[in-house]
């Protein structure tokens, strides 16, 4: 009830009229979970290979600096 | 019984929704909207969105009406007028293809809304209503604003009320009407979950949508405060939302009505008992009967794969309700009137088992009987049915049909008859007054009888009757 209660209160008492269900909300919040788990999995990889590049980057030019020099 | 204090009371079946009441004022339809919904109905109307709608046909016609200008009890801060729908049915009565129909229908619209940052507020199959064979929804305070990273709070009476009783149909082929009539609110998760077998639980939309809710459902009190904490910093992105939305509409469009023999209603419309020219004599006879009577609204009991409705609507009336008692007929007759854009509604509805009144005061969903005034009635090789197959006394069926409508066709098939006589081959004989001389002289008590005409060797005879004043 307690859960209820809180995800009633969660998406405002205007159209709380209909009971949404717990096992249904706890379905959605995982989906949210797991969007949120991506999404955080998606920026680290893409720091990861700016991060790489950027090394890549880095050493290329010294290379091209050392053989033009 | 009408009741004195509700001469001016909401539809009995609009209380859920606090935010506004239906009220029927003789051919008119107006919904009283409270101060906590105008701003939202504001927004859908002002945008252009609520005209756009209604346009595709997916939202009822409305339009606002000055608050003064007709009075309705309560305390509404604006009001609005509904476009009356012909004949009120309900999901029980729906057939597979019909409440597949209006899946779609109530998702198409959920994207569409969300499209121009707007939602659904349940998903109750009850708020989709049919103009003929095609869907649309009618609740117009279902619609709000959508609140960035909000749950979809309709999701399990989606489930409940389309995806469940769709899934007993194609999965098990077990027709939904009876259990769903039964519970009202559509087939339950958790009861529904108990039906899959464990190579089933390997489905991950069937995991997704219905297992993994309902075992969280029976768990919920003991996962409260991980669900809670959960809850808290996780929102649903509009994009999942989306997704799920989507994956619904896929997974609903490739359904269809599957396991089930088929039953011999089907095929009845080739192998009736009687020749080509008495086909087309009858046929005749139906459409006399319709271009002189130009009805309205048309019942046809016992409307089979919808063949006389299809000349009915040929011949002068405007739209036909078909009550048919198995299912899988019913759908044949919903897919023909779709497919050739008929004004046809065929409805699941046992003439002897109709859909009584029940719900909240047993009064929330009306009886099929009078939910409607109809304009006229076939009844074409059916009453044998009642009569014979289910021991209905020939008095009280004729008073029930005449009741009906006040004009009408009813063919009498007489015991000679094959049909009859397939019927009364494993049973004894115990209808003595089953005689077309006892149906004539019935139905003269009841009506005036406008022609009758024999169009079987058999001994087949059609009625036109034109109930008496004052009778019924």
């Amino acid at each position: 009830m307690h859960v209820l209660a809180f995800f009633l209160l969660l998406t405002g008492p205007a159209h709380a009229y209909l009971d949404p269900g717990t096992g249904s909300i706890l379905v959605q919040a995982i989906l949210g979970a797991v969007s949120l788990g991506v999404a955080f999995f998606r920026e680290r990889l893409a720091r990861l290979l700016s991060f790489t590049n950027w090394r890549r980057g880095k050493s290329d030019e010294v290379a091209r600096t050392k053989n033009g020099g | 019984m009408a009741d004195s204090r509700d001469e001016m009371a909401a539809e009995p079946g609009s209380f859920r929704d606090p935010r506004g009441r239906i009220y029927s004022i003789g051919e008119r339809i107006f919904r009283t909207v409270t101060a906590e919904a105008i701003d939202d109905v504001r927004w859908l109307t002002d945008s252009g969105y609520l005209a756009n709608l209604v346009d595709q046909g997916l939202l009822i016609p409305t339009h606002p009406v000055d608050r003064d200008a007709v009075s309705v009890p309560g305390q509404a801060a604006a009001l609005v007028e509904h476009e009356r729908i012909p004949f009120v049915s309900y999901p029980y009565e729906w057939p597979f293809s019909a409440l597949k129909a209006a899946a779609l229908c109530h998702l198409d619209l959920h994207l569409k809304l969300l499209a121009c940052d707007g939602t659904l507020t349940d998903a109750s199959a009850y708020n989709v209503q049919f103009r003929g064979s095609r869907p649309v929804f009618i609740d117009l305070l279902s619609v709000r604003r959508y609140v960035n990273g909000e749950y979809w709070l309709g999701h399990r009476q989606f489930v409940e009320q389309f995806l469940t009783p769709l899934l007993l149909q194609r999965l098990f082929g077990i027709p939904y009407n009876s259990w769903y009539r039964g519970a009202l609110e559509g087939i339950a998760l958790q009861d529904f979950a108990r039906l899959l077998s464990f190579r089933q639980w390997l489905s991950w939309r069937l995991a997704l949508h219905i297992l993994l809710p309902a075992r969280l459902q029976s768990n919920a009190r003991h996962a409260a405060g991980r669900a809670q904490g959960l809850a808290a910093r996780v929102r649903l992105p509009k994009a999942r939302l989306i997704g799920l939305l989507t994956g619904l509409t896929k997974w609903i469009e490739q359904l269809e009505p599957g396991r089930g023999a088929p039953t011999p209603w089907i095929r009845y419309a080739d192998q009736h008992s009687y020749g080509g020219a008495e086909v087309a004599q009858k046929r005749a006879f139906v459409a006399d009967f319709m271009a002189r009577v130009r009805p309205r609204l048309v019942l046809d009991l016992g409307c089979n794969t919808g063949d006389y409705s299809a000349l009915a609507l040929q011949s002068g009336a405007e739209m036909v309700i078909g009550a048919e008692a198995d299912p899988q007929t019913a759908d044949v007759a919903f897919r023909r009137a779709v497919a050739q854009g008929l004004n046809f509604l065929p409805l699941v509805v046992d003439a002897a088992n109709p859909s009584p009144s029940h719900g909240w005061r047993a009064r929330e969903r009306t009886d099929f009987v009078s939910r409607a005034k109809f304009d006229a009635l076939i009844a074409l090789a059916f009453v044998h049915h009642l009569a014979i197959g289910r021991n209905v006394p020939l008095d009280q069926l004729l008073i029930w049909h005449v009741d009906l409508a006040p004009v009408g066709v009813i063919e009498f098939v007489p015991k000679s008859d094959p049909t009859v006589q397939t019927m009364l081959a494993l049973r004894e004989d115990v209808f003595l007054d089953y005689s077309d001389a006892s149906f004539a002289s019935i139905l003269g008590r009841l009506a005036h009888i406008e022609r009758r005409e024999v169009i079987s060797s058999s001994g087949r005879t059609l009625y036109w009757y034109a109930r008496m004043r004052g009778s019924c």
